[in-house]
């Protein structure tokens, strides 16, 4: 076991570093902290600037190929950035389903014309991207969706609704997963597009939720025009399966350092308002840094895993474990509060009260807890369906 | 980086299981109450070398780290096989490395990579009076771990910690809950040299330590009860269907891995940490041993419940492991503890954030 960093790391660390710090000023310094889960839908104008700032320092799509555009980073200099990126409290991102979900999939199943009239916007931070996937009647069985695609003399035309698409109103596109033959059921007949959202056809209506915020929207489409198919026609299961791969994979790979952020500001909260000297508190104070720990660890073994090209069941744990334990945080930042907590606070970011309503999501969205146990029983432990 | 066992240190733990496979199996010696089979513990010496892996070169030991020594102790959970490694190789091989001077390690530790048991019990709270050309020491050490079978006894007393042969004890074995792992108790009253007082002071890195140890045998413990359960479901049908197949039983196996996979995370780190003389090593013991000794609890409790009643009964290996895990959560420092002293540390702003 080697627990260090190789001096190239370490100076690809300075680098990093180095640029959020040269960068993160003037009209950008306030956008530290801003963005993240619960503000998703804070200073989005600015935060686009911020992602055209990251563009021009080749900091979009950084893990991709470097024929895609990309610097080809390793997993290891991937995390490295997520960690320095989490550390300067850089602002959440607005182009990251296109780079980590749209632009992976082009690279994977786009043909070399869409590469070509895709990837660059999504680089250079100019356009934004959404997931169509979930609708009404398909959440964890996505395999239900009902959104039909036919075909036109200029393409497709799109007729359904989605659902829980993340910053839809702000983006230009979205990959929408739609049956493109009605005669087929459950997997089959499904096929990837790219649909324009700036059309008559495209009806983004936002959802406010729990936390008052809206980062969510329905979509709707009524006739809507589209011109690109990812991946054959019919064949849009398999792009969203490795999609989703991606989803649960090396993007939440750097999150640990927003956590330790949260937490730290927890234990700064309990210093002030007295809970700290609660051994019940502190009980719980404890517990949950050393699972951060634990999560973090985990991570990595799973990264030196990915490095000799296996696929280690440990990985399979991580989505159940980090959305458990950034719910009872929440839970834990109001025990802090103590009565307070009877007070909503207008704190911005990572507030008490956010991290209470927001972790709400997190043992929903990307597969429910409920789903990730499944998935851990019959794909890690292998028992049967 | 790389946070995976090496080839060699996998080869080491891969050897250690296929061996353990073919020891007797922990029942036949809880039947009898025998502290352990001495062919067990002669063929351990012989064949395997284990005793000898944290001795230094210089006491005759092959001076390898925690790293080497947890994956075998992951095996030797995993196994349960009763022998007097956790005594010697845990418990008082840590005190040694950490108290003792290199006169002392050469003796004691050496006679422990020849083959010789050991034990350690450093908050026995002995007394210890200097005399003429040495000390006295008087006193009981209550529920010393493998104190039964151990040649030589490292007991904690108020000036210090003190190397006492068997011959100088009268030892008394107790019941234990864990049939397993025998305990007893030491009585000492006798004249010892000076020499017998170990040089270092440093009790709670000693235990910390021999923590981490336990912990990777709590990892090992963990993921033998969740093969055994995972292959029960499998097999085990009920409703015309196997029992693993209902989301109940898939919900409660896979809490189950994910307890096991987190704690052998910080238990890895912990050793590793240890190693490297990382400034975290500390905290990084008392996380391995909270989140490992509540894993162990947790998964052996769980694999009874998915067992039903085959799960409760005498002849399954699962409440050997249910006792000896619930045994190890009061050995060397109970969650809680190590927890609050964790959470001291990071409300004081001494505890690392990545």
């Amino acid at each position: 076991m080697d627990l260090s960093f190789t001096p190239e790391l370490e100076r690809f660390r300075d680098e990093v570093r180095t640029w959020l710090e040269e960068h993160l000023v003037g009209e950008f310094a306030r956008l530290r902290g801003r963005g993240g889960l619960g503000d998703m839908d804070a200073l989005v104008p600015e935060r686009q600037a911020w992602e055209r700032e990251l563009g021009a320092g080749r900091w979009v799509g950084a893990a991709w190929p470097q024929e895609a555009g990309g610097r080809g980073l390793s997993l290891y200099e991937q995390v490295i950035f997520f960690e320095e990126y989490a550390r300067a409290r850089a602002p959440g991102r607005v182009g990251h389903i296109g780079e980590g979900l749209l632009g992976p999939t082009l690279i994977a199943y786009g043909t070399p014309e869409q590469r070509a009239r895709f990837l660059p916007p999504i680089l250079a931070g100019e356009e934004l991207w959404c997931q169509g996937y979930s609708e009404p009647e398909a959440g964890s069985d996505l395999a239900n969706l009902k959104t039909r695609a036919r075909p036109a003399a200029d393409g497709w035309r799109v007729d359904g609704q989605k659902v829980w698409t993340s910053l839809a109103m702000y983006s230009q596109w979205c990959f929408v997963l739609a049956r493109t033959n009605p005669a087929e059921a459950r997997h089959k007949g499904i096929s990837c597009l790219l649909v324009p959202m700036d059309q008559p056809g495209v009806r983004v209506v936002p959802i406010r939720q729990m936390t008052g915020s809206a980062e969510f929207a329905e979509v709707f489409f009524d006739d809507a025009r589209a011109e690109h198919v990812v991946g054959p026609v019919g064949g849009g299961w398999g792009v969203a399966m490795h999609t989703l791969a991606h989803e649960r994979g090396a993007s939440t790979l750097g999150q640990q350092a927003d956590f330790a952020n949260e937490l730290r500001q927890v234990v700064e909260l309990a210093r002030r308002t007295g809970a700290a000297d609660d051994p019940l508190v502190r009980d719980r104070l404890a517990d949950l840094w050393m699972r951060l720990r634990a999560l973090r660890l985990t991570a990595l073994r799973t990264l030196s895993a990915y490095d000799r090209g296996e696929l280690p069941r440990e990985a399979m744990i991580l989505k159940l474990y980090w959305a458990t334990w950034h719910r009872e945080l929440g839970e834990l930042a109001m025990d802090v509060l103590g009565e307070a907590a009877m007070q909503m606070d207008d704190v911005e970011g990572s507030g008490p009260h956010r991290l209470l309503l927001w972790s709400r999501a997190d043992t929903i969205y990307a597969g429910t807890n409920e789903i990730q146990r499944n998935l851990i029983a019959q794909r890690a432990l292998g028992l049967p369906k | 980086m790389r946070f995976l066992p090496s080839e060699e240190q996998a080869a080491l733990r891969d050897a250690a299981r296929a061996f353990l496979a073919g020891q007797p199996g922990p029942h036949t010696l809880a039947e009898q109450g025998a502290a352990y089979d001495p062919a067990v513990w002669a063929a351990i010496v012989e064949q395997q070398g284990w005793q000898a892996i944290q001795v230094p070169e210089a006491a005759g030991g092959w001076g390898f780290g925690l790293v080497e020594a947890a994956l075998v102790f992951e095996e030797a959970g995993r196994a349960l096989t009763p022998s007097p490694l956790f005594g010697t190789c845990a418990l008082a091989t840590s005190a040694l490395l950490l108290l003792g001077d290199a006169a002392q390690q050469a003796a004691h530790l050496g006679a422990i990579a020849a083959g010789g048991t050991a034990t350690a019990a450093l908050d026995a709270g002995l007394q210890a009076t200097e005399v003429e050309g040495g000390w006295r020491l008087d006193g009981a050490a209550e529920r010393v771990v493998d104190g039964d079978s151990a040649d030589l006894l490292v007991l904690g007393a108020d000036a210090g910690v003190f190397v006492v042969p068997r011959a100088l004890c009268a030892v008394e074995r107790v019941p234990s809950l864990d049939p397993t792992r025998p305990l007893a108790r030491v009585t000492v009253a006798a004249e010892l040299p000076a020499d017998a007082r170990l040089a270092g002071r440093d009790v709670e890195a000693a235990s910390l330590r021999a923590a981490v140890l336990l912990a990777a045998e709590q990892v090992g413990g963990a993921e033998a009860m969740l093969d055994l359960t995972v292959e029960h479901a499998k097999a085990r049908v009920q409703y015309g269907r196997p029992i693993g197949s209902f989301q109940a039983v898939q919900h409660a196996c896979a809490d189950m891995l994910v307890a096991v996979e987190s704690a052998r995370s910080a238990t890895w780190y912990a050793a590793a940490a240890w190693d490297a003389g990382l400034p975290d090593a500390a905290l990084a013991a008392r996380t391995a041993k909270a989140m490992a000794s509540d894993a162990c609890f947790r998964v052996a409790g769980a694999a009874i419940q998915v067992h039903g009643g085959i799960g409760f009964s005498w002849e399954h290996v699962a409440h050997l492991h249910f006792k000896r895990a619930r045994a190890g959560l009061a050995l060397l420092g109970a969650p809680a503890t190590h927890r609050a002293r964790v959470a001291a540390a990071l409300i004081a702003g001494e505890a690392p954030w990545t």
